[in-house]
């Protein structure tokens, strides 16, 4: 997951802070820091300028001759290719010496025109992968200052490794990455923006009807008269840096509440999605995703509908059929907690894991579906001033969470991290996670879990060890040895005779170890013509053939000498390693450890390798495992 | 002929008929020495006429220079005869020649693993063994892995028709071994572990691991950190650092990555540990109380560390071996570089 460093100082304060020593101390103390992008600083000299005129450019057919007001006494001559270009329209212009990443602008001549600057596209000044036109700005820009005084171009990104994040849901928004800053710099979280509750009264509310277990919380209002298609180019910026991009303003202010607090969203065009019903499919069906894609749906898939019309994939995708387009001018809003194990056996089934349906899988704190829609409202109007609330709040909420309270004892934190911690050090870092302290008896404290980290990742005691710890360093825990005193063990005689054999059988018959798979390689099977037994085989095998657990080491020691054997004309291998000899009573596998050894001489001499083998078990007999044993002929059809 | 001329004569019949370097030696001195022939020669010089001296001296000179030739290049010659001699003597021993006998070898993951049952028997540790087949249950459930839970998706586990599983992590004898035990223990068991994946230059799907556990009354993170730093410095050979971070495994409460101070630079920054002075090396933590619960001990009692270290990874680190592959691929020619020890 990508963090904005911008995004975050939304929410704490990082002034006089050196950011890349936070995200290494980030790595320490919270979750694997994978990569640090710097984003901007390789941009300079670009400008905002309106465009005074436009005329076409003779022999061209893209190219126009423009003149730009850049705030200097005298307009500036630009050709420029973008086919958005009209007269009024303000954008940014690297004037002559702008720097865009290793590109420096300089005078050019284009279609025998000169040329003093280049007006940008997005991907140009790297806020964008767009490279249909150039920038668009506001109207009522500022003329001739520089583009990074109104759009956030510089921002410090890092990129947390998905995988160190699986057991914090809290982790997947940037707010969240914000609290654990907090704590980390002592510095306090600032409460988030939001729509006022009571905004949404007096008004009707939108039907929803909730009949699937697997679907915790659903909250849903609706929104009207939003006119504005694209949302502000700083929200953009944000989007595009986290790893998301533009689409329409109604969509990417869902994703961008998905970002900020790990909720995800969906937005519904309002005149085609008048009411809800979330419930799990009763027969296979077929629907397309606003991808535009066929999906095939199977029974018991949870969805979404209205008027028996799928209009979403529950924690995965909306619908082709309800999405916002450049029409839309009301938005029914779904914020919606689903079961992580529904939404993740779902994707994975129809093999499309989405930013959501990642989010969803980590189960989700369901006190967040009202935050994350009264933030929606609260940024659509910000940046739509004329956006109207048009519905009540629905919000049905069928499964809670029990409250979680965590009794722990200064004594027991100290004595789990094997030093003293003052009591002031311990209560600090556990309230600012927002661990919630109910009572403090001497010593003896009683914790409230926030809900946000009690849907699977706190359980006890051990865990708040975990968050004091983290948090206070591990660097500062002094490494000490066990009380108890420390007496070599003696070794096990099975473990000594394993490696005795092996020593024995290197040191004193050259034969050499190796090791192989403990399934047969069908392919030295065919090859010797033999079909050895096998009780069980592998069913997910990614090669499909090779799939037969041996009964027997001996075939793969066979395949070690086939392939060693033109390097030598004499050679000799073993491997002490595991075979399935068969089931036990309760159908389990019977499994044994098996020494095989195989000797090979060019000249074919069988006597001779024959004395070999004997000798050498009489050796291991007589000195390694130290038993009396007799050879005696049998009747075997083992033939290699 | 003057005196002279038979005088060289003579001695070059001499020196053809010597057949040791001694000899020549002694007929070197019988010419050379301080009272040899050629000084006796030397005394008749200071009695001849001015004209003649000098035509004396000069053919003097050229008699040395020439017997000395003579003796040099005879000296080769015997020399010569004398090793042919023996080589002929012995026509198949030559020393010098490396032996072409072929030698025992030892898998690299033996010789490691030796290593580190002795480090760990040394802090009283014993040693435990496990299966590769294994049940579902004392691969998943009994280490707080229970069924849908998404860390099943992080690794791809081999199933086999009867509903057992190749074991992914050597934390499946976890629970075997705890319940035979019980608390205080302290064990290490190393075992081959499966995963379903597909191969390539750092990926096998069979793998060695080494798992440990100290469980005892007041074990501490502290504790942990110590054992740790004291067994990898052994393991090296070196004073190694270590340094904990956070990280996430099931059957762990607090769950760390450990990371360790690159030994190969030691701290500086090389290409091994990609200039950050550090490796990753090994998850580890505090055993869940879990985990302890499933194995019949109680947490409120008993606390304890587990560590996992991947054998596989410590071999090639420590043989210079780039390919995984290598490790079962059965080439002796490759595996026999590691010796016995």
């Amino acid at each position: 997951m990508k963090v904005s460093i911008n995004w975050i100082k939304d929410f704490v304060d990082l002034d006089g802070i050196d950011i890349d020593d936070l995200i290494s101390k980030f790595t320490m103390a919270v979750a694997e820091v994978e990569g640090v992008e710097h984003k901007g600083r390789d941009i300079s000299g670009v400008v905002t300028a309106r465009i005074l005129s436009v005329e076409p450019v003779e022999n061209s057919k893209k190219l126009h001759l423009l003149k730009v007001d850049a705030g200097d006494s005298e307009p500036l001559q630009i050709v420029c290719g973008a086919p958005n270009v009209r007269v009024g329209l303000v954008t940014a212009l690297a004037k002559i010496g702008a720097k865009l990443g290793d590109i420096t602008i300089n005078k050019a001549t284009l279609a025998g025109l000169d040329s003093y600057g280049m007006c940008c596209g997005g991907d140009e000044i790297g806020i964008s992968a767009d490279h249909t036109g150039i920038v668009e700005l506001t109207d009522d820009t500022k003329i001739g200052i520089d583009i990074k005084e109104i759009l956030d171009i510089e921002d410090t990104i890092f990129e947390i490794d998905n995988k160190s994040l699986t057991n914090r849901p809290d982790l997947w928004g940037q707010y969240g990455i914000a609290r654990e800053i907090s704590a980390l710099t002592g510095r306090p979280l600032k409460p988030l923006d939001v729509q006022k509750l009571e905004d949404f009264s007096n008004k009707e509310g939108i039907e929803v009807n909730v009949s699937t277990p697997d679907c915790y919380r659903y909250t849903s209002a609706k929104m009207s008269n939003v006119t504005k298609k694209t949302s502000s180019l700083n929200m953009q910026i944000r989007l595009f840096y986290c790893g998301m991009r533009g689409i329409n303003l109604l969509a990417d202010v869902t994703n961008y509440v998905m970002l900020e607090l790990g909720q995800p969203m969906h937005a519904f065009d309002g005149d085609i999605v008048k009411k809800i019903d979330v419930y799990n499919l009763s027969s296979d069906t077929t629907f397309r995703t606003l991808d535009e894609t066929d999906r095939s749906l199977k029974k018991d898939t949870m969805v979404i509908s209205t008027n028996s019309n799928v209009v979403a994939l529950a924690g995965i995708m909306g619908g082709e059929n309800s999405e916002i387009t450049n029409t839309t001018t009301s938005v029914l809003i779904e914020s919606a907690c689903f079961d992580a194990y529904k939404v993740r056996t779902t994707a994975l089934g129809l093999g499309m894991r989405t930013e959501a349906s990642a989010r969803y899988e980590k189960s989700l704190d369901p006190e967040l579906t009202l935050t994350a829609l009264l933030r929606y409202v609260y940024l659509i109007k910000r940046e739509d001033e004329g956006a109207v609330i048009s519905s009540n709040i629905t919000d049905i909420y069928n499964k809670h969470y029990d409250r979680l309270e965590i009794e722990i004892s200064k004594d027991y934190i100290d004595k789990f991290i094997g030093q003293d911690i003052e009591e002031k050090t311990i209560l600090n870092i556990l309230t600012s996670l927002e661990f919630e302290l109910l009572e403090n008896n001497n010593g003896k404290y009683t914790f409230l879990v926030p809900t946000f980290r009690a849907t699977k990742d706190i359980n006890g005691k051990a865990d708040l060890v975990e968050e004091v710890t983290r948090i206070y360093g591990y660097d500062n825990i002094i490494p000490q040895s066990i009380k108890q005193p420390l007496k070599p063990s003696i070794l096990d005689r099975a473990v000594k005779m394993e490696y005795d054999t092996k020593y024995a059988l290197a040191d004193r018959y050259n034969l050499n170890e190796t090791h192989s798979y403990i399934w047969y390689d069908m392919a030295t099977c065919h090859a010797l013509n033999i079909s050895p037994i096998s009780h069980c085989r592998i069913v997910n095998s990614i090669t499909k053939e090779n799939d037969k657990i041996r009964s027997t080491i001996i075939p793969s020691l066979v395949k070690v000498i086939y392939d060693n054997k033109g390097y030598y004309d004499q050679i000799g291998t073993f491997e002490i390693g595991r075979v399935a000899i068969g089931k036990t009573s309760d159908n389990l596998i019977d499994e044994r450890k098996h020494l095989g050894v195989v000797l090979y001489n060019e000249k074919g001499d069988v006597s001779k390798e024959m004395l070999k083998a004997k000798s050498i078990l009489e050796y291991l007999f007589e000195y390694v495992l130290k038993v009396k044993f007799d050879l005696i002929p049998c009747e075997c059809d083992i033939d290699y | 002929m003057d005196e002279l001329d038979e005088m060289l004569l003579a001695a070059e019949n001499d020196i053809q008929n010597t057949q040791t370097s001694d000899s020549l030696g002694a007929f070197y001195a019988e010419y050379f020495g301080k009272n040899g022939k050629i000084a006796e020669k030397m005394k008749i010089m200071k009695d001849l006429a001015v004209e003649k001296k000098k035509e004396f001296g000069m053919k003097m000179n050229s008699l040395k220079e020439k017997l000395q030739s003579l003796i040099h290049d005879r000296e080769v010659a015997i020399a010569e005869a004398k090793l042919n001699k023996r080589v002929q003597s012995t026509p198949t021993l030559d020393l010098t020649i490396p032996s072409t006998e072929k030698r025992g070898s030892l898998h690299p993951i033996t010789i490691i693993q030796n290593r580190v049952v002795e480090i760990f028997t040394s802090m009283g540790f014993t040693v435990e063994d496990g299966y590769e087949i294994e049940t579902e249950y004392n691969n998943f459930e009994a280490v707080n892995v229970p069924k849908n839970h998404p860390a099943r998706d992080m690794q791809d586990t081999f199933y086999l028709d009867n509903g057992q599983v190749l074991k992914t992590h050597t934390s499946a004898a976890q629970n075997r071994i705890m319940r035979k035990y019980g608390a205080p223990l302290k064990a290490i068991f190393p075992g081959r572990c499966f995963r379903n994946e597909e191969l390539d230059a750092s990926h096998e799907n069979t793998f060695f691991q080494i798992e440990g556990m100290m469980i005892d009354k007041d074990v501490s993170i502290s504790n942990l950190i110590y054992f740790m730093k004291e067994m990898l410095t052994r393991v090296f050979g070196k004073e190694i650092n270590v340094r904990l971070r956070p990280g996430f495994f099931p059957f762990v409460e607090p769950g760390f990555e450990l990371d360790i101070s690159c030994p190969y630079c030691d701290g500086e920054g090389c290409r091994v540990c990609k200039h950050s002075g550090w490796i990753e090396l090994c998850p580890c933590g505090m055993i869940h109380p879990r985990v302890l619960e499933m194995g019949r001990i109680n947490p409120e009692e008993y606390r304890g560390f587990a560590f996992g270290l991947g054998f596989s990874r410590l071999a090639m680190m420590n043989y210079d071996i780039t390919e995984i592959r290598l490790l079962n691929s059965g080439n002796i020619r490759a595996l026999s570089q590691a010796g016995i020890k």
